[in-house]
């Protein structure tokens, strides 16, 4: 059967499991677009999809929207609620709006973009993969990520990417307070650009410069000579 | 897990009910709190005049309650809510003669609120069954704050749903959504002060919290800020008095709240969806952060 272009699903008084069995059978299909109208900031839209598709959330999504997904592509017209693209494995997910807490939770690959202000512990657990705000970063954002990419063009609340294992952060702000184990480096060459480039794409005003924040390394391992270090972990 | 969520209008003129809008609310977050639902209004103030909502756990006990009132005061209007009494008295005597008077009719009766200006009405469900026994739609005064409640560490009846008020202390009530984890430290430390609980439910000691620290000249706000330090554990809270309201979020911003305010209103919820339904328009939602403190000041007219 031929693949028609797009498919246009008003989700408006349908239960939220048949919406996304039929978006999960649009991408079996290979349907390249799925247009999802009347989100009313419903949770769990578009969750489970692990075939390529290309979903337009028109308005408001509830919490993970997009989570447990894979090679998918998706666009949200609205603000987001808890932790959007939640595990996201491959693909990329913008949010047009504010994004609340923890967007782009444990992400394990692709792209999470927020281009207005992410809420607390956004990025946090962040395995591989990246993620871009736009705006301001909530409280311990990047909390114990352990490799992947985030970008804060704003400012971050406290504790920002505290306890990290690897990755890195680019921070255009102000932190409040960076978390424990944190520390700044110098930026290699070409790295900066890439991520001018990259906020370029998304239409994001980069801000005038970034400083690259990483894990110090200290907390790898337990030393009882550092205890007082460890005594302001957690 | 609980839901709170509410809305205050800062013009005299609203395009929706204050009730309807709180009614909506409520509703879009029941499934966050299925055991209980509860309000609290500002009312219009009279000489004398008393809002006294009376839990009653004896079933078909409101009878008693009322003809108590009815001695002690002037009952101007009163509804028996099955379990939960709404009642308006005038009233010119000592606070504490009046909720002693009520706690002595037995263990199955104690004083949900009282207040000058302040309401609290409660009922165990959804908000549909508060709309069946108080007619909450009706209302369109200038605020209507709620919770819907999902009971955890104590029972689900009408003493232990919210909001809940600190005993003999007018016009401030409390919806907090998470748990205070310290509470029988501070209810040890307020109870040695000379406060009474009237319910077993953690949340309490918040509006204790509150009364406390205003008692010993702290502002509305300032309480508020106080509190983030003194409580332990997750909490979202909502806190009201006849002129102020205000949200509190716990240092760790375990619990989710948003905001939505225009030049009109300013509406809270625990979702966006059930705050945007509630006030019938698609407005810019944001979340407070960790450890912040919001406080608004009513407007008088």
């Amino acid at each position: 059967m031929a693949a028609s272009n797009s498919l246009t699903i008003d989700c408006a008084g349908r239960p939220t499991r048949a919406i996304n069995d039929e978006i999960r059978r649009a991408a079996d299909e290979g349907v390249p677009v799925v247009e999802l109208l009347n989100p009313q900031a419903r949770h769990n839209l578009g969750v489970s999809v692990l075939k390529p598709i290309h979903v337009v959330y028109r308005g408001h999504v509830g919490s993970y929207a997009a989570g447990l997904c894979d090679g998918i592509t998706a666009e949200i017209h609205g603000t987001a609620g808890w932790g959007v693209a939640d595990n996201l494995m491959n693909g990329e997910v913008v949010v047009y709006g504010n994004a609340a807490t923890s967007a782009a939770p444990s992400i394990r690959g692709g792209r999470v973009v927020v281009r207005g202000d992410a809420g607390p512990r956004s990025g946090m657990i962040l395995k591989k993969g990246e993620l871009i705000v736009g705006g301001n970063a909530g409280y311990m954002s990047g909390f114990m990520m352990q490799n992947g990419r985030m970008v804060v063009c704003g400012d971050a609340d406290t504790g920002l990417g505290d306890s990290m294992y690897q990755g890195v952060i680019f921070l255009g702000g102000k932190a409040r307070e960076l978390g424990s184990g944190l520390h700044e480096v110098d930026a290699e060459n070409g790295e900066l650009d890439e991520v001018g480039a990259l906020l370029d794409r998304f239409e994001i005003k980069a801000p005038k410069s970034f400083r690259k924040l990483r894990s110090d390394q200290k907390l790898w391992h337990f030393n009882k000579h550092d205890f007082a270090a460890w005594k302001d972990v957690l | 897990m609980c839901g709170v969520g509410g809305v205050f209008f800062k013009t005299a003129e609203h395009h929706r009910k204050t009730g309807e809008i709180a009614y909506h609310v409520l509703d879009g977050i029941y499934r966050r709190g299925p055991d209980s639902t509860g309000l609290a209004f500002v009312q219009p103030a009279a000489e004398d005049r008393l809002y006294v909502g009376i839990n009653c756990e004896e079933p078909g006990g409101g009878g008693r309650a009322l003809a108590l009132l009815d001695e002690l005061g002037r009952v101007e209007s009163a509804t028996d809510g099955a379990g939960f009494i709404r009642a308006t008295i005038r009233y010119g005597g000592d606070d504490a003669a009046l909720v002693d008077a009520i706690d002595a009719l037995g263990p199955a009766y104690s004083v949900a609120s009282i207040g000058h200006r302040l309401e609290v009405l409660k009922h165990l469900g959804g908000v549909e069954n508060l709309e069946d026994r108080f007619a909450i739609t009706d209302y369109d005064g200038p605020m209507a704050m709620g919770l819907t409640r999902y009971a955890t560490e104590s029972q689900i009846d009408f003493t232990h749903g919210q909001p809940l008020s600190a005993r003999l202390h007018r016009d401030l009530a409390i919806m907090h959504n998470g748990h205070i984890t310290n509470f029988h430290h501070l209810r040890y430390h307020y109870e040695r002060a000379g406060y009474t609980f009237a319910t077993g439910n953690d949340s309490e000691v918040i509006a204790v919290a509150l009364v406390d620290e205003m008692g010993k000249g702290a502002s509305f706000r300032e309480a508020l800020e106080r509190s983030v330090s003194i409580l332990d554990g997750c909490f979202t809270y909502i806190a009201v008095t006849a002129d102020e309201v205000g949200v509190v979020k716990d240092p760790y911003a375990a619990k989710p709240l948003v905001v939505g305010e225009t030049e009109r209103l300013v509406a809270v919820s625990s979702d966006c969806w059930s705050l945007r339904d509630g006030v019938g328009e698609d407005i810019e939602v944001w979340e407070p952060g960790a450890g912040e403190v919001v406080t608004w000041r009513l407007p008088t007219h």
